[in-house]
């Protein structure tokens, strides 16, 4: 199965402006350009952002 | 978090028994001798034991298109936890050494292949390779050094993708480890009484110690993670009279270190000081040559009165993965089909794994993926959530149909 990109506009779920994506994937991290947000694409139709998942800091192993 | 598969006896069985067969570092050839039967049951047509002690369990054609390397460690510290199952607040609970780190990751990778089978991974044109390695838990890190040049682009080609069988709780994925050198001081001058005006010889390793903290504290002044930070601790420290009337001092220093660190430059500032201190020369292009964890450099320096001798060891460069792979995205879209109440996570860690041996050499997407909280790693209360490990299965085997699907 070929990976499915598209390209269109989005809105970030963090300051709620609007983004234009460009061949980006399912599960792809973009970056908000206007709050610089990182943003996970969750869906491609329609085109969804949600917050990216957090990057935390752990000891181990 | 929700879960929508149900825990499996069979896989409970697997995990259970693999962590009451005791394996410590250089004595893994009990589990390892089961794993490989039990691979073997499970439908692996090829399970064996490597030339390293390594357990080898592979999917799929040996001549595949791509391949995937499952880099999970079969050993573990010492202390015995009496093996058991208890009810606790979020259902059963299996404590035991290795529960874990790492054996409940290993067998995640183990029961998550088993459940794909050969005939799948044939049909995606896919060899998944699960390995327990020996001495993960030992700077030596003998399996995975194996391992990687096993897979050298020559013998045989670099893998496509890498999953390090570590404890990352399983709904994160964890991107990378600091790296790690060892320091070793030893220092000797004449015996000398205690009201004499000569400084102790253990004067030396306070020195030593305060050289590292002050440099630390340097380098750390703007950097507000730890993970980018250099994180020294001060492992040892012992001091005694030989035979030979010489008053020794030994000092054992962990140093953690971040992305990209230059521990040439280090090591060479810390011989500089090391000269200095003992009032001996070193050439205006002296250099210090580190390897990796499997050489150790050393430098001695003798003064009037006073020597240092320096050993740099265990050295292991940090390494981070990229998030935007489609690795990372198979594990993100399986985190969120699986665990569909859980926000997936990523982590970065301050201690080291395999991940810092095979990453730098292989060069593709690479993370590490396992149920449990590495907070309980070699604590004597070291236990897995049995849902959690039934949820890792399933989301591994999720990722992997992903990342076979995504060509």
């Amino acid at each position: 199965m070929a990976l499915q990109t598209v390209s269109g506009v989005a809105e970030c779920p963090e300051c709620f402006g609007e983004i234009e994506l460009t061949g980006v994937m399912q599960h792809e991290i973009v970056q908000c350009p206007d709050c610089g947000a990182d943003l996970e694409v969750i869906a491609l139709e329609p085109l969804t952002l949600a917050l990216a998942p957090e990057e935390e800091e752990d000891w181990g192993e | 978090m929700t879960r929508r598969d149900p825990v499996r006896s069979d896989e409970v069985a697997l995990l259970k028994e693999l962590v009451a067969i005791p394996s410590l570092s250089r004595e893994e050839d009990k589990a390892t001798a089961w794993l490989v039967q039990r691979m073997s049951e499970l439908g692996y047509p090829r399970a064996f034991v490597d030339a390293a002690g390594n357990t080898v369990g592979e999917m799929g054609s040996r001549d595949a298109v791509r391949t995937v390397v499952l880099l999970g460690h079969i050993d573990t510290v010492p202390g015995a936890i009496p093996v058991r199952i208890e009810d606790g607040e979020n259902g059963p609970v299996l404590y035991g050494r290795g529960s874990v780190d790492a054996k409940g990751p290993l067998a995640t990778f183990t029961a998550a292949v088993a459940r794909l089978g050969h005939a799948w991974a044939r049909e995606h044109d896919l060899r998944l390779v699960v390995v327990g390695a020996v001495e993960e838990e030992s700077a030596t890190s003998k399996g995975a050094r194996f391992i990687r040049d096993r897979f050298d682009g020559v013998q045989e080609p670099f893998p496509d993708a890498c999953i390090i069988g570590e404890p990352s709780s399983a709904r994160r994925v964890t991107l990378g480890y600091k790296g790690r050198l060892l320091v070793e001081l030893e220092a000797g001058q004449p015996m000398a009484h205690t009201a004499g005006p000569d400084a102790g010889v253990a004067t030396v390793a306070v020195d030593f110690w305060q050289w590292i903290a002050a440099h630390a504290a340097r380098f750390n002044a703007d950097r507000a993670k730890a993970f980018d930070q250099l994180l020294p601790s001060l492992r040892d420290l012992r001091t005694g009279t030989d035979a030979g009337m010489t008053d020794r001092v030994h000092a054992r220093a962990g140093i953690r270190l971040p992305l990209d660190f230059d521990v040439q430059g280090y090591a060479r500032d810390l011989a500089r000081w090391a000269a200095g201190r003992v009032g001996a020369d070193l050439p205006q292009d002296f250099d210090c040559e580190i390897g990796d964890g499997s050489s150790e450099t050393v430098v001695s320096l003798a003064g009037e009165q006073t020597s240092i001798t320096l050993r740099f060891l265990g050295h292991e460069a940090a390494w981070r993965s990229d998030r935007n792979n489609g690795l990372v995205r198979s594990f993100l879209s399986a985190i969120r089909a699986q665990l569909p109440d859980a926000r997936p996570g990523f982590v970065v860690k301050t201690g080291t794994s395999d991940m810092n041996v095979v990453g730098p050499a292989w060069q593709c997407p690479i993370l590490a993926y396992g149920p449990g909280d590495s907070a309980l790693d070699h604590t004597p209360n070291e236990h897995v959530q049995l849902s959690e490990y039934a949820s890792a299965v399933a989301v591994l085997e999720a990722a992997l149909r992903g990342l076979a699907a995504s060509g």
